[in-house]
């Protein structure tokens, strides 16, 4: 429970959105996050990339959140990526299926770079 | 010794010191020197569980008290959650079809179905006018069996 939690970190490439999240997205901390990020997909990235590496816990408010951001770029045909994720993370996306919905990588430059004609969700699944 | 009572008094459905309470339960688990993805689990069982409890047992009106007792007992970790808000028993409705697409998978519902996979011996129980729910959630490494397949 220290350090900054929420969007820590945005970097553009090219059409390519890279958000860094850290600390926890729980039933409290999720609302704040979720006005953040609808600032971010305001300004319509055609990829987004979230980089989970500091992200020491997602809840199922954290979880519903990554599923409407993964819905809103569908539909204008873009697509989100997570990375980074840690073991209990990895283990919440499991359960829940998320990890074929949303593509998985291990590494940051991996989810950013991977297939430009993108991935079918699952097909880049990391393991634990 | 190895048990830790937790309270909340929930206004009109107020998630305020649900955040205090996820990360007591956690520190419980990690004074236990249990692993530390034990004690994530832990704090999301007791999180999912206790929102639940406030969200659907207020309607948004009502006033909803919750206590979690913890209690450590040799390789699990018992959770047994009580509230007074009006009979209802979480896990009473079927387990719904995931959505396997995003356009198809419906958004909410993934509380229960997170702690019925970290939870084992769920049971629910309506007592002295109050909702329990008792569980365990195992002490050890061991990766919960997932959605659709298992892993190693």
């Amino acid at each position: 429970m220290s350090g900054k939690t929420g969007i820590t970190g945005a970097e553009w490439l090219g059409s390519t959105l890279v958000l860094t999240l850290a600390g926890r997205l729980d039933s409290q901390t999720t609302p704040v996050c979720e006005a953040e990020l609808g600032e971010h997909l305001a300004r319509d990235p055609k990829r987004l990339v979230l980089d989970l590496e500091g992200l020491d816990y997602v809840a199922s408010t954290g979880l519903r959140l990554l599923l409407l951001a993964a819905k809103r770029l569908k539909l204008k045909g873009g697509e989100l990526r997570v990375c980074g994720l840690q073991a209990n993370v990895q283990e919440v996306f499991e359960i829940s299926g998320f990890n074929g919905l949303i593509p998985v990588f291990d590494t940051r430059p991996q989810a950013v770079s991977a297939g430009d004609d993108g991935p079918a969700a699952g097909s880049q699944n990391s393991s634990l | 010794m190895g048990a830790m009572d937790l309270r909340l008094r929930s206004r009109r459905g107020s998630l305020d010191g649900v955040e205090a309470i996820t990360a007591e339960a956690e520190g419980f688990a990690a004074g236990a020197g249990v692993p530390k993805i034990v004690a994530r689990r832990l704090g999301l069982v007791v999180e999912e569980l206790v929102t639940n409890a406030v969200s659907y047992g207020s309607e948004g009106v009502r006033d909803v008290a919750v206590e979690v007792t913890l209690t450590l007992d040799g390789d699990r970790i018992g959770v047994r959650i009580s509230d007074d808000a009006p009979a209802f028993d979480p896990f009473a409705q079927a387990p719904k079809e995931l959505g396997r697409t995003i356009e198809t998978r419906e958004v909410g519902g993934l509380g229960l179905v997170l702690v019925q996979a970290l939870a084992e011996g769920i049971r629910y129980r309506r007592a002295r006018g109050r909702n329990v729910v008792e569980l365990d959630v195992r002490i050890d490494g061991v990766v919960a069996q997932t959605e659709g397949n298992t892993q190693e």
